[in-house]
């Protein structure tokens, strides 16, 4: 569904990415794991089309429709169903939880499925139903993360982007978003998760890519790479 | 009631009207571009000098009010994507000098085009009459003028709480990546709320030729200035926040005048910018506090 | 914290000789000038000098410590009035300013005196004014600083006893000239030189970076941006007290938003920061306003002049927003007057 190759990005005289190049296929999760400054998040930002790169290719392939993410506008590519869920959550902290979720439909018309899909968004994380009226800045950290999924889901996602949506998150927290993001895998969305919390990404990923300094250097099934040694040293935390 | 304090309210409230339409576009546009945006005052004087020569042409009021929120909306569209879309991103100084240059340009090609003297300007004979409600009397102007503003206002917040647009200009305002990566045609809701804004400055033009009487190129610099007093007393980023501060400051200079010996009226302008300082140094987030970031 | 002061930078005998062996060469020709032009272009040149001062001391405050001030035409006014004032012939006094105090009815000073004293006014003024200002930030900061603007013309306009009102101050005596305001230039150009090149210009250059580190670095970011906007004011109320000797007459509205715009043009176009930059631009804004004047006239298009300058600031902010100089002079400039590379070129 995603074919990414030769990406080439740069931030102001910094080159970020360097030939970077994955894949993605259709219902399949696949994370993108690597320390802090390794190039992940540009690489969503590059995706979404916030970014433009300098040189390569990303596809995504949908329905039938192909959309060119390096020359499209992010507007077309929401529309096609290429969905970034940022990093930090970046909700609209002075709107309602429901304004919220009301801006991730934005794109959709039809009043009745809008409200089937907030339904469901709301059975799935009660919290927000019962907070639907309040700012969202009054909402704690997990119940933002709940929230910026909830409202990328009301987008109806064909390819989700997920960044790091375990950042600043209690453990406890970070269980039920994996858990959501585990059910979502088994509706059937494809998802493209970035994380530095390596292990709980690897558990559930069917592909995994390991990123350094801007290059994929590792890539395999989520398994395999969570029983490779470089990554259980570097990412796993286990001493050799 | 005493007549002179009846007087000296429909006064207060009737400029506050005026500050206040000023006041909530300044507010929008900061909102959603975070510019200061210095030429917004000339769309005042844009407004007053269409509604002068459509007076001259004919045109019945009603359709004037109509052309004059049309004109003022297209004028701020035409401001934005011809001279502020170039330098989105910019520091924040940048954008400022850029509004100055703006204003200046249109100040100018106004003075230009129409001499820098005094016109006149009167609405209809009737509207100059005096009501009179249960004891004491008021200019029919300064009533349609709170009266029309009202509605304008309602109008506003019922666009910008209760529909698709006006959410989508709220969350842009609030931050402008995340409703880009939800699908928000950001320039386009950019323009929108500029059009919006400007509109409603033009409407107070109209109404501040009403209400003065006279109008000349370079009238917008002190309706500018005092919208941003406005919004800084209201809450920077609030639209609420904007239109309060412009009802309050309307109040507070009529009060300023009224209750100083008559040499001092002059300093009435001063007396606003003095305000303004203290305002900044001691409630710089303003008097009506939500929820509101320091960009600056 | 670290004391700041005017440390001799290594500048060698020879940048010094080579400042006063240029600043005679220049006099020659002025007086080369004034020789053989009219009268008209002698006075277009007097202008042009105090321009270009004005340009250079707005750096002071926009340029090298990045307080983004539009108030220089509010310390004009009040150094035109004040020293207007001081050399007013005591004779006229009486009529004209009723409500002067008896010392300064009784007064008449000649121009350095009291263009010295206009300027210590305004510094003074801008010490007041400038704690609570400089408080604030950026566009906020501009916009306080306009509203001084507003504030000083309502005094001048209300505070009819001492400044005649609406209808201003005329009849001035004519006691400047082209030379006035070469010294002048003289003056303001050597003090901005020397101090950019010294550890204040670079704790000003510091502050207006990153005031957070300069902090860190024991700069003391309040006195600073304090400091400039008083040195701005110093000079631009000497300057409102020149041009006001020059043409005799000044009104509240005469130093208004439109110099701070335009001033603000010459510092951008120049470069903020450069002192080079801020004469070059000075020099050529003022030039063409004059030269589009007969054609303003001409065509009957009153303001044409002003909608070219603005349009022109506005293609420089798109397209090449550091100006002509960034904030670094010229290289040869600064081997032939010393002067180490200041390294803030954008």
């Amino acid at each position: 569904m995603l074919e990414v190759s030769g990406l080439n990005v740069f931030r102001g005289a910094t080159h970020v990415l360097k030939d970077v190049a994955f894949e993605v296929a259709r219902g399949e999760l696949a994370a993108l794991i690597g320390a802090n400054g390794a190039g992940k998040s540009t690489t969503l930002l590059a995706l979404s089309g916030l970014l433009r790169p300098r040189s390569g290719q990303a596809v995504m392939r949908a329905d039938g429709q192909e959309v060119d993410l390096t020359r499209a506008s992010t507007e077309k590519i929401v529309r096609s169903g290429l969905i970034h869920c940022p990093e930090g959550r970046q909700i609209f902290q002075s709107l309602t939880v429901a304004e919220n979720l009301a801006m991730g439909g934005y794109i959709r018309t039809d009043k009745a499925e809008i409200a089937a899909a907030m339904d469901e968004v709301y059975a799935l994380f009660p919290i927000l139903k019962e907070r639907a009226s309040l700012a969202a800045g009054s909402l704690s950290g997990g119940e933002q993360m709940m929230l910026a999924i909830g409202r990328a889901l009301l987008a109806a996602p064909k390819l989700l982007l997920l960044d790091e949506p375990s950042l600043g998150l209690a453990p406890k927290v970070v269980e039920t978003i994996f858990d959501v993001i585990a059910r979502l895998k088994a509706q059937g969305v494809t998802i493209l998760l970035i994380e530095q919390n390596a292990v709980m990404a690897l558990e559930i990923a069917d592909r995994a890519y390991v990123m350094e300094n801007g290059r994929i250097v590792l890539s395999g099934t989520g398994r395999s790479l969570a029983g490779n040694d470089r990554v259980r040293q570097s990412y796993l935390g286990v001493p050799l | 009631m005493s007549q002179y304090f009846f007087q000296q309210l429909v006064n207060g409230l009737s400029l506050g009207s005026l500050y206040a339409l000023v006041a909530i576009g300044f507010s929008m546009i900061y909102g959603i571009v975070r510019l200061i945006n210095f030429a917004h005052g000339d769309l005042v004087m844009i407004g007053a000098f269409s509604t002068l020569a459509m007076i001259t042409l004919g045109v019945p009021w009603p359709l004037i009010l109509v052309f004059v929120l049309a004109i003022g909306a297209m004028a701020g569209m035409v401001i934005e994507s011809v001279a502020f879309r170039p330098i989105r991103g910019a520091p924040q100084v940048t954008g400022f000098i850029a509004t100055l240059a703006v204003s200046i340009v249109i100040q100018n090609s106004a003075l230009m085009l129409l001499t820098g003297q005094q016109r006149n300007f009167v609405f209809p004979a009737f509207m100059r009459q005096r009501i009179s409600l249960g004891g004491v009397n008021a200019a029919l102007t300064d009533l349609v003028i709170i009266g029309l503003t009202l509605v304008l206002i309602t109008c506003l917040f019922f666009i910008v709480y209760r529909t698709r647009l006006g959410t989508a200009m709220r969350a842009t305002a609030e931050n402008l990546m995340a409703a880009r990566l939800m699908g928000v045609a950001v320039n386009r809701t950019i323009l929108a709320a500029f059009a919006i804004g400007s509109a409603l400055a033009a409407v107070a033009g109209l109404f501040w030729g009403g209400k003065f009487g006279q109008i000349d190129p370079l009238l917008g610099f002190v309706p500018g200035l005092k919208a941003f007093v406005a919004c800084v007393i209201g809450g920077v980023g609030s639209i609420g926040g904007a239109m309060l501060g412009g009802y309050i400051l309307g109040l507070a200079e009529v009060l300023f005048v009224g209750l100083l010996p008559q040499e001092l009226s002059g300093y009435r302008d001063a007396f606003v910018f003095l305000l303004l300082i203290v305002i900044l140094l001691v409630k710089p987030s303003g008097l009506f506090v939500r929820h509101v970031e320091d960009r600056a | 914290m670290s004391k700041i002061a005017l440390e001799e930078e290594g500048v060698p005998v020879r940048g010094f000789a080579a400042a006063a062996f240029t600043v005679v060469l220049m006099a020659l020709l002025v007086w080369l000038a004034q020789a053989s032009l009219s009268d008209y272009v002698v006075a277009l040149l007097a202008i042009l000098f105090l321009n270009a001062s004005l340009a250079v001391s707005l750096n002071f405050t926009n340029g090298f410590t990045g307080l983004f001030s539009l108030g220089h035409p509010a310390f004009m006014t009040i150094g035109a009035y004040v020293s207007a004032i001081l050399t007013y012939p005591v004779a006229r006094k009486s009529t004209m300013l009723s409500g002067l105090p008896e010392l300064l009815a009784a007064t008449e000073l000649p121009l350095l005196p009291s263009i010295l004293i206009a300027g210590v006014v305004g510094a003074l003024v801008a010490l007041v004014v400038g704690f609570p200002v400089l408080r604030l930030r950026g566009h906020y900061l501009a916009v306080a600083t306009l509203g001084l603007i507003v504030i000083v013309q309502g005094l001048a306009t209300n505070w009819d006893g001492i400044t005649r009102g609406g209808s201003g101050l005329s009849g001035i005596p004519r006691l400047a000239n082209v030379w006035w305001a070469f010294g002048f230039m003289v003056v303001v150009i050597a003090a901005a030189w020397r101090i950019k090149f010294s550890s204040l210009g670079r704790a000003m250059m510091a502050t207006r970076e990153n005031e957070l580190a300069a902090e860190c670095t024991g700069i003391d970011t309040v006195r600073i941006r304090m400091l400039a906007f008083v040195l701005g004011a110093f000079f631009a109320a000497i300057a409102g007290a020149l041009l006001v000797h020059l043409i005799s007459v000044v009104t509240p509205k005469t130093y208004s938003v439109l110099l701070a715009f335009n001033l603000v043009v010459m510092v951008v176009i120049g470069g903020a920061g450069s002192i080079t930059g801020a004469v070059i631009a000075a020099s050529a804004i003022t030039v063409l306003s004059e030269a589009l004047r007969p054609i303003e006239e001409a065509v009957g298009l009153y303001g044409l002049s002003q909608v070219i300058v603005a349009l022109a600031l506005i293609l420089v902010l798109y397209f090449r927003p550091q100006g002509l100089f960034g904030s670094g002079e010229p290289a040869f400039l600064r081997r032939f007057f010393g002067g180490n590379r200041s390294g803030y070129t954008a």
